[in-house]
């Protein structure tokens, strides 16, 4: 490295350094007069926010925000139930789907089929036991054996659900069975009021043997 | 500012505060919340699940809390029967409620999804069961063997559209016990007092036990 | 050196000689005093800030790779690997590469330079800070490790192994944190200037948070409350401490004019460490928490209005009348875009954390486009500023080329807006389906597709401009150093002198 290389680097490391101003200082303007408004403000809506859905001074949760009067979002209606099958299709889609699939096909070997079987179009009562407690162990539909497990619905839907996803599942694609009315299921649940666990297909074979 | 100490001290002041806020008042309060009696702890296998549960990071899709149904839709969506409260979570270390709701929530997936069967498959292959499903397979949770080397104790899962010619599909014990836990995430026991009670009654007024007890689920003697 | 590339890019400032108002003293050239000072103080910061710097790169390359995967997995999920590539891991590798490897690290170097600075005074136990900065590097290398091969604990922001990880973030994160004190205890200005502040609480605040985030006693409930108390800090205590403080000493020393206001100096800093702290339940909103936990952090989260609005008018007036400046300093650009981010983002994460619109972002990718809003057009923005100022000072050349400075400002500047963009559009809708019972879960996760797609776009700008900004550095790193043939700095003052006659 020549001298004049090694002068143009100290240039060059110095200017870095000359254009770099001195530290910086602190300015002495006072805070704008609308800062302490909205300082006020704040302060004042956060006491009064503090105060209103504080809640109380424990572990209790959800406390707050339910105070009367309370009036309930619109979407959290529940659809007006006037067409049963359009009601129990909607709840199909939410609560049957996931294993019965979109077209009601089911999945082979897996979770039978809800079309084209007499399971669904035959009796209403066989039917409505399945929705209300569920059913468990093999069980034979269009001509497929299957061994599974489906959950009951009874302490999640209301007659009136419950009514309409069987009568969407009976009058759905080619199924063409008679609708199924509340009152139906408000009869099966009283009459099935002590069944806990599940059905098995052979108690449903012949629902009168299992009478309550 | 000129001292250092001024600077050191105020900063310790207000961490000091928000920490007793946040983490040191609350915890005298939440240490007494004991578990409903409908709340089981959990086995040692679904404990198990729950690690594994962990480890793939399920918490970043799925949430585990069903929010106030005064002013989300989280009831009316099917998700639970009653909002969590911080009773329902006692056996829970860590917590797993989540952030993100990808997928859906999972703290009653045990009443909604009980067949294990379902899980299995799905963890496999999420989209041969939820055809729209973004949820990534879990294959690694399996062990591909051929049908001759299958042992009497494993679990082979039956795929659907898997050919005969393919070597079956067998499930870690992993995967067994996550789906252990999963179905076991239920809170639809009842509290103290049914949670829609308070609902009515709109804010509990200060001085009312009974109020209180039923919205943290803590049961009192 | 190639001719065409020694272009010499103004660093700080091409503005040597900015028109002042009269009185600044700022503004003025400064002695040789103070140039030696300088070079002596950035000397002894050298080695830690360059180790901090160089394993926060090395951190941010890999991060930005974790994240461009998850963000193509999350739409098209048959692209799922063995477990170690499963999504839930690797996007937990990025948070914890980009949080504490590339995010952490910086700071830890911005701080390690600017304090010294500040204070005019060497780094004291230099070897003490370098060794911690190596410490919290290669047990978060080690962390990334685990992560991909299970992630160790639950807790989002807490992921990391508690003995093998925490413990030895704590330890040496520590020892940067004592050498950063003693060299204020030895400090030779009598005034603490503002940005000290800010990054010497963050250094107090972040090991009281972290080990009360990590401690393995929670349970239930309690488990969240402490996971948000300590995550949300992460940001407001950590990551927007040490950056604001940045902000406040690079935009005032870039444009060599005092920054606005003392008072406004004051009531940002307190109030920020008052309300911020008190943020984190909002992250619960309608969860089960106690009321009065979730109330008071909605409480807390709309008075952080009142040190964004401080802080944010300081910075302004500070800029005001030289917005030009920008298009000469890549250092203003960044640092000034970032300040601008913050108050952004504070803003909408005060809109965020009132309930009616909680119920319908919480749980959906808005909240994920917020979080980028603030780890990256804010922070990351900010620091990647602060290397463009420091690299070149401790080590004393400047940066090669021009051009790819502004490659990889444009590149990340228009990936952060899609990405942003993107995600927040798909967030609202997938809030609103996910609110509405009568709408199938189905059309929540439908609606985000789109979304999804363009971030897995954005993400590809980012990491590219990421690159890009590697790259230069390591051109930087390689260039000739004219420091090693030199003779004691103050010998060749007169050579300077002929030189410039």
């Amino acid at each position: 490295m020549t001298d004049r290389d090694l002068d143009r680097d100290v240039e060059r490391m110095h200017r870095l350094l000359y254009r770099e101003p001195a530290d910086p200082g602190e300015g002495r303007e006072p805070a704008p007069w609308w800062l302490w408004v909205l300082v006020a403000i704040t302060l004042f809506w956060g006491g009064w926010y503090l105060g209103r859905y504080g809640g109380t001074f424990d572990a209790s949760a959800h406390l707050a925000f339910a105070g009367p009067p309370r009036e309930l979002p619109d979407e959290r209606v529940a659809p007006p139930p006037e067409d049963l099958v359009e009601l129990g299709g909607s709840l199909y889609v939410r609560h049957c789907q996931t294993c019965h699939q979109a077209e009601g096909e089911g999945v082979p070997g897996v979770f039978p089929p809800v079309v084209q079987t007499e399971w669904v179009v035959g009796s209403p009562d066989v039917l409505i036991r399945i929705l209300l407690q569920g059913l468990e162990g093999p069980i034979e539909v269009a001509g497929e054996l299957y061994t599974g497990f489906m959950p009951g619905w009874e302490a999640l839907l209301t007659d009136e659900e419950l009514a309409g996803v069987a009568t969407f599942l009976r009058q759905w694609q080619e199924n063409d069975a008679p609708p199924v009315a509340p009152e139906d299921v408000a009869r099966v649940r009283a009459e099935t009021a002590d069944r806990v666990e599940p059905w098995t297909a052979p108690e449903l074979t012949d629902p009168l043997e299992d009478g309550p | 500012m000129k001292q250092t100490w001024l600077l050191v001290g105020g900063a310790l002041v207000v961490i000091g505060f928000a920490w007793m806020v946040l983490v040191g008042i609350p915890h005298t309060m939440l240490v007494r919340v004991e578990a409903p009696p409908g709340l089981e702890p959990y086995t040692e296998s679904q404990a198990r699940g729950r690690t594994v549960y962990i480890r793939n990071g399920c918490i970043y899709c799925h949430t585990q809390q069903v929010r106030d149904d005064a002013f989300t839709s989280d009831v009316a969506r099917g998700w639970g029967r009653r909002p969590t409260v911080p009773a329902d979570y006692v056996y829970d270390r860590p917590h797993l409620m989540g952030t993100m709701r990808t997928g859906p929530d999972l703290i009653n997936v045990g009443i909604r999804l009980p067949d294990p069967e379902w899980h299995l498959i799905h963890f496999y292959d999420p989209r041969a069961v939820v055809e729209w499903s973004i949820m990534p397979p879990y294959r690694f949770l399996f062990d591909e063997v051929p049908e001759e080397e299958v042992g009497p104790d494993d679990r082979v899962v039956a795929i659907p559209g898997r050919g005969p010619d393919e070597p079956v599909v067998v499930a870690t014990p992993d995967v067994l016990a996550l789906v252990d836990y999963l179905r076991s995430l239920n809170r639809s026991y009842p509290l103290a007092q049914p949670a829609g009670a308070a609902e009515d009654a709109g804010i509990a007024e200060p001085g009312e036990p009974a109020e209180v007890d039923d919205r943290s689920g803590r049961t009192m003697p | 050196m190639s001719g065409g590339e020694a272009r010499a890019v103004g660093v700080g400032s091409a503005l040597t000689a900015p028109a002042p108002r009269p009185a600044e003293e700022a503004s003025r050239l400064p002695t040789s005093e103070e140039r030696e000072l300088r070079l002596r103080v950035d000397r002894s910061s050298r080695r830690p800030v360059l180790v901090a710097f160089g394993c926060s790169l090395v951190a941010l390359l890999l991060g930005s790779v974790f994240g461009l995967t998850a963000s193509v997995q999350m739409h098209s999920p048959e692209l799922a690997g063995p477990g170690w590539l499963t999504f839930g891991r690797v996007r937990t590798a990025h948070l914890n590469a980009m949080v504490y490897g590339w995010a952490s690290l910086a700071m830890l170097g911005v701080s390690l330079w600017m304090i010294p600075r500040l204070v005019h005074q060497e780094l004291k136990w230099a070897r003490l800070a370098e060794f911690g900065v190596w410490i919290w590097a290669l047990a978060l290398g080690y962390q990334l490790v685990r992560i991909l091969g299970g992630i160790p604990s639950g807790m989002e922001w807490l992921e990391i192994g508690l003995y093998t990880g925490d413990t030895f973030l704590t330890v040496g994160g520590g020892m940067v944190g004592v050498a950063l004190l003693r060299t204020l205890l030895a400090r030779a200005v009598p005034h603490l200037y503002v940005s000290v502040w800010y990054i010497m609480a963050a250094l107090i605040w972040f090991p009281i948070i972290f080990i009360t985030g990590n401690w393995p006693a929670w349970a239930g409930a309690e488990s969240a409350a402490v996971n948000w108390f300590y995550a949300h800090n992460a940001l407001g205590l950590w990551l927007t401490a040490i950056n604001v403080g940045a902000a406040y000493y690079l935009i005032p020393k870039v444009l060599g004019r005092p920054v606005y206001s003392y008072q406004l100096s004051l009531v940002g800093f307190w109030t920020l460490g008052f309300f911020y702290s008190l943020n984190g339940m909002h992250h619960v909103i309608g969860g089960p928490m106690p009321t009065w936990m979730i109330t008071t952090s909605i409480t807390a989260s709309v008075l952080m209005v009142i040190p964004v609005a401080a802080v944010a008018i300081n910075h302004h007036m500070t800029v005001v009348g030289r917005f030009a400046a920008l298009r000469y300093s890549p250092t203003l650009r960044f640092v000034v875009l970032g300040a601008m981010a913050y108050t952004a983002v504070s803003l909408q994460g005060i809109f965020t954390a009132l309930r009616e619109v909680n119920r319908i972002t919480h749980f959906t990718q808005w909240t994920v486009g917020h979080a980028h809003v603030g780890v990256y057009a804010f922070a990351t923005l900010i620091l990647f500023g602060s290397i463009y100022y420091i690299l070149p000072r401790v080590l004393r050349r400047e940066w090669p080329s021009a051009r790819l400075i502004s490659w990889h400002f444009w590149l990340v500047l228009l990936g952060i807006a899609l990405y942003v963009t993107a995600l927040t559009v798909a967030g609202v809708f997938q809030g609103l389906y996910l609110m509405d019972p009568a709408v199938p879960f189905r059309a929540s996760v439908d609606v985000t597709l789109a979304g999804l797609q363009a971030r897995s776009v954005a993400a590809v700008m980012l990491t590219a401009g990421h690159v890009v900004f590697a790259w230069h550095v390591w051109r930087l790193w390689r260039r000739p150093t004219p420091e090693r043939e030199l003779a004691p700095f103050h010998a060749l003052r007169p050579v300077v002198r002929e030189a410039g006659s």
